[in-house]
């Protein structure tokens, strides 16, 4: 066991040995675990998903791990959900019926189709490559930091997180005539929207910033 | 009103441990290593790679971890992955092995269920409904399985609309009658499906030329192009295809 690692939480919902490769990439240590306390003692703890919000919710609660998410929280160590791990942080949400989520960041999961016209250009799911657009001007060191407005971003997704304070919102994706969170930050948690793993050099470097935001 | 960008896929028909190539999805004929060829496509700024295991279906089995497991050490884009699932198990492995979707054809139409159970379980957005589509003498298409190999006597905008409510979340659109021939896509199947449902749309099936790419998205709503031949054979680089797209005001992801 390395020192200082990532832990990927393994609840059986997410892409996990993907983002190991990326953090590999970017020289990190990581640990794909469901075990306490190699949780407790991770340096990061990256929350996966890809699947739909309820089955996630009881994977995590069959599982035992809501309280582990939790205390690390708590901690104060940094903690990345990815996708549905960003949605599964909020309030809750109306995929096939109203679950609740881990009520960190304040706000509900909402659909795509229910931000859009029904005449609009887009579809759902939305899939493919999109530019976030940055709502932080400080220069503060953040899970932004050096990446420009010309980097594109996976997105796979067909549910947006909607953040009830809009200082929770680092960084926004226009879709259609309307535009949703792509990025929240809030004290030690932060969530993506998009796929850092799957986007190429853009995406590895916010994962880089990830790893560098308690050095 | 912010546009969709318009993806450019490397397509990969794997048998065995090869990347093959096939004409009308017959005569297979090997390539080379799966792997190289998809880390080269990275590295030039594809958008996704889909794996399709052109055999796993006849013989149930599926070799595609062992290539997942490879490639995604050093290609960092979303994959799909098809051939063979049958299964819930058969999706979970394929996922936490590097997959980011799963494309089901024969399963689907053998178990349509197994699409609703599919996008339940790992959500709508993994689950491509992969149709291969052969155009018939009553001027529409039918639904072929098993690698084109056999008929199902099925509609395929029908089939398409049916998938789209079971569930899957995008269509992979082959056309049997285009695919491995370099003559172009199939303009109407790709206009009709494209524009008869919501999901997204892949084509597959002909690509020869930037040009026909240019026709295909100026005469249809599809969502991107799963390419094959000209990428394989070094016909062109993806830089190239993209940066004509832009000339051609189409709009698209730019790698840095």
């Amino acid at each position: 066991m390395p020192n200082s690692y990532t832990a990927i939480l393994d609840y059986d919902c997410g892409n996990t040995e993907s983002i190991q490769n990326a953090l590999r990439a970017v020289g990190q240590n990581s640990v794909i675990t469901s075990d306490k306390s190699k949780i407790k003692n991770a340096s990061s703890l990256i929350l996966p998903g890809v699947g739909a919000f309820p089955a996630a919710m009881a994977k995590l609660q069959e599982k035992d791990l809501v309280e582990s998410i939790c205390r690390f929280i708590d901690s104060g160590k940094p903690l990345l959900g990815i996708c549905l791990g960003m949605q599964l942080l909020m309030d809750s949400s109306s995929e096939f019926e109203e679950t609740k989520g881990l009520n960190v960041i304040n706000g509900k999961v909402v659909s795509l189709k229910s931000l859009i016209a029904s005449n609009s250009n887009r579809r759902v799911p939305n899939i493919g490559w999109y530019k976030i657009i940055s709502q932080d001007n400080s220069s503060l060191k953040n899970l932004l930091s050096s990446t420009v407005q010309d980097d594109f971003f996976y997105f796979v997704h067909s549910f947006a997180c909607k953040p009830i304070w809009k200082n929770d919102i680092l960084a926004t994706t226009e879709f259609g005539d309307t535009s949703f969170c792509s990025v929240y930050v809030k004290d030690n948690i932060s969530g993506v929207q998009f796929h850092p793993e799957k986007s190429g050099k853009s995406g590895l470097k916010v994962l880089k910033n990830f790893i560098d935001l308690n050095v | 009103m912010n546009q969709e960008n318009f993806r450019i896929i490397a397509r990969l028909d794997i048998k065995g441990a090869n990347l093959i190539k096939s004409v009308n999805l017959e005569g297979l004929r090997v390539i080379g290593d799966p792997n190289t060829h998809a880390t080269d496509y990275y590295k030039d700024g594809i958008d996704e790679i889909i794996y399709i295991d052109c055999v796993a279906s006849l013989y149930g089995r599926n070799q595609l971890v062992d290539l997942l497991k490879k490639t995604v050490k050093d290609v960092f884009v979303p994959i799909t992955a098809g051939g063979g699932i049958r299964t819930l198990k058969d999706a979970r492995e394929l996922l936490r092995n590097g997959a980011d979707k799963i494309a089901i054809n024969t399963a689907a139409v053998d178990n349509p269920d197994l699409l609703t159970k599919l996008a339940r379980e790992f959500g709508s957005q993994c689950v491509v409904s992969y149709i291969e589509a052969k155009k018939n003498e009553n001027a529409g298409w039918e639904v072929f399985v098993e690698n084109g190999r056999q008929r199902t006597y099925k509609d395929v905008l029908n089939w398409a609309l049916e998938c789209a409510s079971l569930g899957a979340g995008e269509i992979l659109l082959t056309s049997i009658d285009k695919e491995g021939t370099s003559t172009g896509f199939d303009l109407e199947l790709c206009s009709k499906v494209s524009s008869a449902i919501e999901i997204p749309v892949i084509a597959s099936g002909g690509m020869g030329r930037v040009q026909d790419l240019v026709d295909l998205k100026n005469s249809s709503v599809v969502s991107g192009a799963a390419i094959a031949d000209v990428l394989h054979y070094k016909k062109l680089t993806v830089e190239q295809i993209k940066a004509e797209m832009v000339k051609n005001k189409i709009q698209v992801r730019i790698y840095a």
